[in-house]
């Protein structure tokens, strides 16, 4: 669990972080989003105390961050910048081992530990282990940077916009394979991005930042269907939703009620359910456990619209 | 990787040229004479493979004592604890080289005497700013992203520096000190200008009496060691740093 108390950074008169207050909790996946100059990156920076702060308190897991030293502390929390900067000069195995070497673990530790990681974020173990950054397309780097974040289990990870440099098609499919990753392993991941689809995707909560300061904090759901201003309503527009219905499994939300029809395969979502809708003009869709009707897809997108009418 | 293969078999032919010139003194002196007329038929006095090893000796110890200090100069004014001090020692260490070396050297007779002690001070002083800029060129050229992935990751100052910084700068590092040594065996000639000997002595006496002999006889050994030295550093520049 990460507190963050009243926390203020500045740089000179400029304040980059103002008396901001979050917490995040353990296995959560907390993501910060908002525009480009916030603040985000500065606030993530905190934590792992890769800048000091000018005021406040950050307590991870009960623990004081000012009680322990930086660089002791940033071999426990797993950290992938901005733009990855894996190290050109070392293979995928030597970038991978960074942080296990820095804890003195034994050879054949680390050997082992480097190909699950690899086999983790999907990539063949003796394929990659020997090749150098400048032989990994985009993707193939984002991946081992993740790799190498997480080689020595930190219960945290401190990611700013890992995935920020991929091609949509890759970006998606990153996306989704770290999310099952984050749920399988449990951890704590604190995720900046600008990209409101990335959010809606990937989180547990939303902290929408504006100007250095927290303007909501709430499940994606609640971002999209109830925000808090403006500022919130004309980040997401109207899109939102699709990715709102993007992360329901339909199979979750079916009525018993059966229909004479191939149904939708087993791992639709909501997303699914409403583009089958759109194109074929039916207002019940079938599924494999049931169907799904417009009327409580309309419920499922948003609640309010019912109560309103 | 490829080794520049071409380099090294020039390195290799030019250093048995020069083994034989300074090994087979009088005979190279013979040749010299048909082509040049002196007055003086009887070459030098004292043998080139002496003046040779002075020479050697001298360009040795003073590049071993400039690369050491210039090397840390520089990687400590890169550093947190340095910073404050770069401006500062760059411009001492530029002052260095604003001097021709001719002057540097007269100013090192009436400091520190006559002889070597004086002409490789001298050296030392001469040869530290192109080792010196191309530290902090090399260690600030590191990209910032990579150098903060390495912190990120729970680096100290010191292991950024070992395992990132010096590293990645290790080729513009190496350049510098090229560019060092060669600069440092020509300007040792002028170390016979204080009595420190070297190959200079023939130079500067070939000069004196206006024979043309005795100034190849020194020139010639002395390009033959810069070349040797560029073509085998840059060899070992490529064989060092890191590739893609
Ligand atoms: N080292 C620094 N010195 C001065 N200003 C900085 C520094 N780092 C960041 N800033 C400023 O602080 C603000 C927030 O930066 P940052 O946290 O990187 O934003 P974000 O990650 O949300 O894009 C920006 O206006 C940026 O210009
Ligand atoms: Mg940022």
């Amino acid at each position: 669990m990460i507190n963050i108390e009243h926390v203020t950074k500045k740089y000179g008169d400029f304040i980059a972080v103002n008396d901001l207050s979050l917490t995040v909790e353990s296995s959560e996946f907390l993501v910060i989003l908002g525009p480009s100059g916030c603040g985000k990156s500065t606030l993530l920076r905190l934590i792992n105390k890769m800048i000091e702060r000018n005021d406040g308190v950050v307590m991870i897991n009960g623990e004081n961050i000012d009680d322990l030293k930086g660089v002791e502390l940033r071999k426990t929390i797993g950290y992938v910048i901005q733009n990855i900067g894996l190290f050109p000069h070392m293979n995928v195995h030597k970038n991978i081992a960074t942080v296990p070497r820095l804890l003195k673990w034994k050879e054949d530790t680390i050997d082992q530990r480097v190909a699950d990681m690899l086999t983790l974020v999907g990539l063949e173990p003796s394929t990659y282990k020997d090749k150098k950054p400048a032989q990994l397309s985009g993707g193939e780097a984002q991946r081992i940077g993740v790799a190498r974040a997480m080689a020595s289990d930190p219960a945290i990870l401190l990611m700013d916009e890992p995935f920020g440099a991929v091609d949509p098609i890759n970006r998606l499919r990153l996306q989704k394979e770290f999310r099952k990753i984050q749920r399988k392993l449990k951890k704590t991941v604190v995720f900046v991005t600008h990209d409101t689809d990335e959010a809606l995707l990937l989180a547990d909560r939303i902290c929408i930042m504006n100007k250095g300061e927290i303007v909501q904090v709430d499940s994606p759901e609640n971002i999209v269907l109830h925000p808090k201003n403006d500022f919130v309503k004309d980040f997401f527009k109207e899109e939102g939703i699709l990715t709102i219905l993007s992360r329901k499994p339909a199979v979750d939300y079916a009525e018993p009620i059966e229909v004479d029809e191939n149904p939708l395969h087993k791992d639709a979502t909501m997303r699914d359910v409403l583009l089958k809708m759109l194109t074929t003009g039916q207002d019940r869709v079938s599924l494999s456990n049931g169907s799904i009707s417009w009327d409580a897809l309309l419920q499922i997108a948003g609640s309010d619209v019912h109560e309103s009418e | 990787m490829k080794v520049n293969k071409k380099g090294l078999i020039v390195a290799a032919f030019l250093t048995i040229v020069l083994a034989v010139i300074v090994i087979y003194s009088k005979g190279f002196e013979q040749v010299l004479y048909r082509f040049f007329s002196s007055k003086n038929e009887e070459g030098s006095r004292t043998l080139l493979a002496v003046y040779f090893f002075e020479h050697l000796w001298m360009v040795l110890l003073s590049s071993l004592i400039a690369i050491v200090l210039g090397t840390s100069i520089g990687i400590f004014i890169t550093t947190s604890y340095g910073r404050e001090f770069k401006e500062l020692l760059l411009k001492t260490v530029n002052l260095g080289q604003a001097f021709p070396s001719p002057a540097l050297l007269a100013l090192a007779v009436p400091i520190l005497g006559y002889g070597i002690k004086g002409a490789l001070i001298a050296l030392v002083i001469y040869i530290l700013m192109p080792i010196v800029y191309n530290v902090v060129i090399g260690i600030e050229e590191v990209p910032k992203d990579i150098v903060d992935a390495a912190k990120g990751m729970g680096m100290s100052e010191v292991e950024v520096y070992r395992k990132v910084k010096i590293p990645l700068a290790l080729n513009v590092i190496l350049g510098g000190i090229r560019t060092a040594l060669v600069i440092n065996i020509s300007a040792t000639t002028l170390a016979a200008t204080v009595g420190a000997g070297g190959l200079g002595v023939l130079v500067v006496n070939g000069v004196k009496t206006f024979d043309m002999v005795l100034i190849l006889e020194g020139v010639i050994p002395v390009t033959l060691l810069a070349i040797i030295v560029e073509l085998l550093l840059k060899t070992l520049q490529q064989r060092l740093i890191w590739n893609a």
